[in-house]
């Protein structure tokens, strides 16, 4: 199963939008946010609230594909399959690097209005994180 | 003696207030406000008007005792003036009015002064009329002695430390000059002199010989004159670096919970740098913590749609079989299954197998693909089941260091309210202040200690040419009776100064006496202490049961208690009652000492015929004036003001409140 695509990107009018994701899940720790964590973070936050984008416009900037795992191959299939409903699609990769670019596409928009109230803007994320998951129960 | 009348115009935040006494009630008074209300002010008012000092000091801010609120209503030039005006019965009938002034100008935002004055008008006896006093500075030392003052008009926030570093020179010279005995003093001292010229008038009539050993006994007398005036400057200098040592340590001690204030704010806001810190590093790491965890999270249905795909796959056996699908090929060939049925090509097993085979071939690539992800997805499950319970981690982490950081601002800012208008170089000044006046005075003290032997040794010179004098006059009979007028004169002196002697001692015994009975009355535990002395020396001991001196051990209540018994036992030698006048007498004391201390003061007080009543004006806080004390000094029918601050102008009123 190969893809002909090198790079997952980011949408061209988005990319400021996501070094400021970048920079806002930085915070204060040293380590910075990469290009595949903040992709992956809109992706999910578009995949939860629904919210895909018909099309991608290309920047060139993104996420290059051998920077997957197993684990980010994971995410984005079971978003696939959820998606399209046939485990059959399951064998295209570019259609999963297409349907993970128009969900985090989604989701970047969706955070622009959080992005904004800068301050507050990890601990309201991380407050929204935090509510998905069950308290007590381990297992999902 | 009692205060009738204290009129403040101008005075800090007494731009116009009169604190009238007039009438029995008059004479047990409790001026009653909250902290910084000025009740010290109307202390400090009496002090200035009487002496000139602040806080027991002579160069305070001239400036800094006009009324802000006046200075701002004040046009550019307008002369301000600051007035305090006491109005005193005495004895016999007798008044008095003393009245002191500032004037200032006006210049930009600032004031110079421009005239200071002082008056005092007194009238000797009812009915006589008031007449101006043409020297009242020493009108009021001889009524009010300045070096007496301590003793009646009190600081009750520095009871506790009282007697401790005051030495015996000063107590010695506040009761000598109270009995009137220092006017002894003097007489020896002219007495000294007359004796000092009859010898040398002896030695004149002499000869050469008598000439030379009179030139020599005035050489050696004005070298003693001159040794011993060095030694009262030097004894002076002491004193007043005593004194001032002692107005040190007492602003150190006062400022002593500041200066702990200060270190506490000190490690507050370390351990507030410290706790914000792990806020931080805990609200990073939860960051972190989301970051990591978002897209899982937010992608559990489509990780369930997965798990129910590969479930269904499972159950429909399109997944990957642990066996190789090339084995079932090679039976096919050999057209014999393992269980010896016929396989051959066209049987009907054959062609069932070859049929699952096709239909495995059609899913075997989707089901590889969902058999990749399922250890996976095992994994994530498990991380997002955990990920929980790291996330509730962190942020106990963050609600305790929250809390902690809210308790710290708390207690941050009670201390900076109470450390408002103070500073650490302020405290570091004190101590460098005190530091100073020690070491003069440790250099005071050794210079005292040479010109007294230099004085000791001039005497021992003295003597010798005196009796050299005496010998050489008595070969000559008119210097013989020069001799024996002046050895009459030298027996006078030394019976003088038997008597000062004789009269110190019974004045220093009744005050030691009085104190002793006054402090023991006072106390509420009985039996505790066994007397109160005073040595020759001056020095005060507070003896116990067993013997020890336990002047410096006694609580801040008991220490209140020897300020009044001694300002008591003075009054009492003097002959005088003098208005005592008491800031904060309760402050530092607990509710049980409170009362005790309050029914002290009451009946102590009380006197009996008008001139015995000692008038008592105590300047309290609420937290003084409680339930308990104020029905303890019910008894002396107290006349109770409240003195309240209006805060926009820093103006203070009093108020009479009804009894």
């Amino acid at each position: 199963m190969t893809s002909r695509k090198t790079i997952v990107e980011f949408d061209a009018q988005s990319v400021e939008l996501f070094n400021a994701l970048k920079r806002l899940l930085k915070g204060s720790n040293p380590r910075d946010v990469t290009n595949k964590e903040a992709f992956l973070v809109a992706l999910g936050y578009g995949f939860h609230h629904a919210s895909k984008v018909a099309e991608v416009k290309r920047s060139g900037t993104g996420v290059r594909t051998e920077y997957w795992n197993d684990r980010d191959q994971l995410l984005m299939a079971a978003i696939q399959l959820f998606d399209s409903g046939k485990v059959e699609s399951l064998e295209d990769l570019d259609q999963r690097y297409e349907v993970a670019e128009r969900y985090a596409q989604g989701g970047i928009l969706l955070l622009k209005d959080l992005l904004e109230r800068e301050h507050s803007f990890a601990q309201e994320f991380a407050g929204e994180v935090l509510e998905l998951l069950p308290r007590r129960d381990p297992e999902f | 003696m009692r205060i009738d009348q204290v009129q403040y115009s101008n005075f800090r935040q007494h731009r116009d207030v009169t604190l009238d006494l007039h009438g029995d009630s008059g004479y047990f008074v409790v001026i009653k406000g909250n902290n910084g209300a000025g009740k010290t002010t109307f202390l400090n008012g009496i002090t200035w008007c009487l002496y000139e000092l602040i806080d027991e000091q002579s160069d305070f801010e001239r400036e800094s005792l006009l009324s802000q609120s006046a200075i701002l209503s004040a046009e550019e030039g307008q002369e301000v003036s600051v007035t305090v005006a006491i109005d005193l019965s005495l004895r016999h009938g007798g008044a008095a009015k003393i009245s002191r002034q500032y004037s200032f100008v006006k210049s930009g935002e600032e004031v110079k002064i421009v005239n200071k004055s002082f008056e005092v008008m007194a009238m000797a006896q009812q009915g006589v009329g008031f007449q101006r006093v043409s020297e009242p500075s020493e009108w009021v030392d001889e009524n009010l002695p300045r070096r007496f003052s301590p003793y009646f008009l009190f600081d009750g926030e520095r009871l506790d430390r009282f007697f401790r570093s005051s030495d015996a020179r000063f107590i010695r010279d506040s009761v000598l000059q109270i009995a009137n005995i220092d006017v002894l003093e003097r007489m020896n001292v002219r007495l000294q002199s007359v004796s000092g010229d009859l010898l040398r008038s002896a030695a004149k009539g002499a000869g050469a010989k008598g000439e030379e050993l009179a030139q020599e006994n005035k050489t050696i007398s004005d070298a003693i004159e001159l040794e011993s005036s060095n030694l009262e400057t030097k004894l002076n200098e002491v004193q007043r670096l005593t004194d001032s040592i002692q107005h040190l340590s007492n602003k150190i001690g006062n400022v002593a919970e500041i200066a702990a204030d200060f270190e506490r704010r000190k490690d507050l806001a370390q351990s507030l740098v410290t706790a914000q810190n792990r806020l931080d590093v805990a609200e990073a790491e939860l960051t972190q913590w989301a970051v990591r965890a978002a897209p899982g999270a937010m992608a559990l249905r489509a990780y369930q749609t997965l798990g129910e795909t590969i479930d269904k796959a499972r159950h429909d056996r399109v997944l990957p079989p642990p066996f190789s699908p090339e084995a079932v090929a090679e039976l096919l060939e050999k057209g014999v299954c393992l269980c010896n049925r016929d396989l051959t090509e066209g049987s009907d097993a054959c062609r069932h197998v070859r049929e699952i085979l096709s239909k495995f071939q059609e899913v075997s690539n989707a089901g590889s693909i969902l058999s990749g992800f399922e250890p996976h997805l095992i994994s994530v499950h498990s991380e997002i089941g955990q990920s929980r319970q790291i996330a509730d981690a962190i942020l106990d982490r963050i609600k305790i260091s929250k809390t902690e950081i809210g308790s710290l601002k708390k207690k941050l800012d009670g201390l900076e309210a109470r450390l408002a208008g103070h500073s650490d170089e302020e405290i570091a000044a004190l101590h460098q202040s005190l530091r100073n006046a020690e070491e003069a005075k440790d250099i005071g003290q050794r210079a005292i200690g040479h010109l007294e032997a230099k004085v000791e040794s001039l005497q021992n010179e003295l003597a010798k040419n005196a009796r050299e004098i005496a010998a050489q006059s008595d070969l000559s009979e008119k210097s013989a009776k020069a001799l024996k007028d002046a050895r009459f004169s030298e027996a006078a002196l030394k019976a003088s100064q038997e008597v000062y002697q004789i009269l110190c001692d019974g004045v220093r015994t009744e005050v030691a006496a009085t104190l002793d009975s006054q402090f023991k009355d006072m106390l509420w535990k009985k039996n505790f202490i066994d007397k109160v002395t005073i040595d020759a020396e001056f020095k005060v001991s507070v003896i116990q049961n067993q013997g020890f001196e336990i002047l410096e051990k006694l609580s801040a209540g008991e220490r209140t208690c020897l300020a009044f018994a001694f300002s008591l036992s003075l009054s009492n030698v003097a002959g005088l009652t003098f208005p005592m006048v008491v800031d904060s007498p309760l402050g530092r004391l607990g509710p049980e000492v409170q009362e005790n201390l309050a029914g002290v003061l009451a009946m102590k007080t009380k006197g009996g015929s008008e001139d015995e009543i000692q008038q008592v004006i105590l300047l309290m806080t609420d937290t003084e004036y409680t339930q308990g004390v104020s029905e303890i000094l019910a008894i002396r029918s107290p006349r109770v003001f409240r003195i309240d601050v209006d805060v926009a102008n820093s103006e203070t009123s009093l108020t009479k409140e009804l009894g």
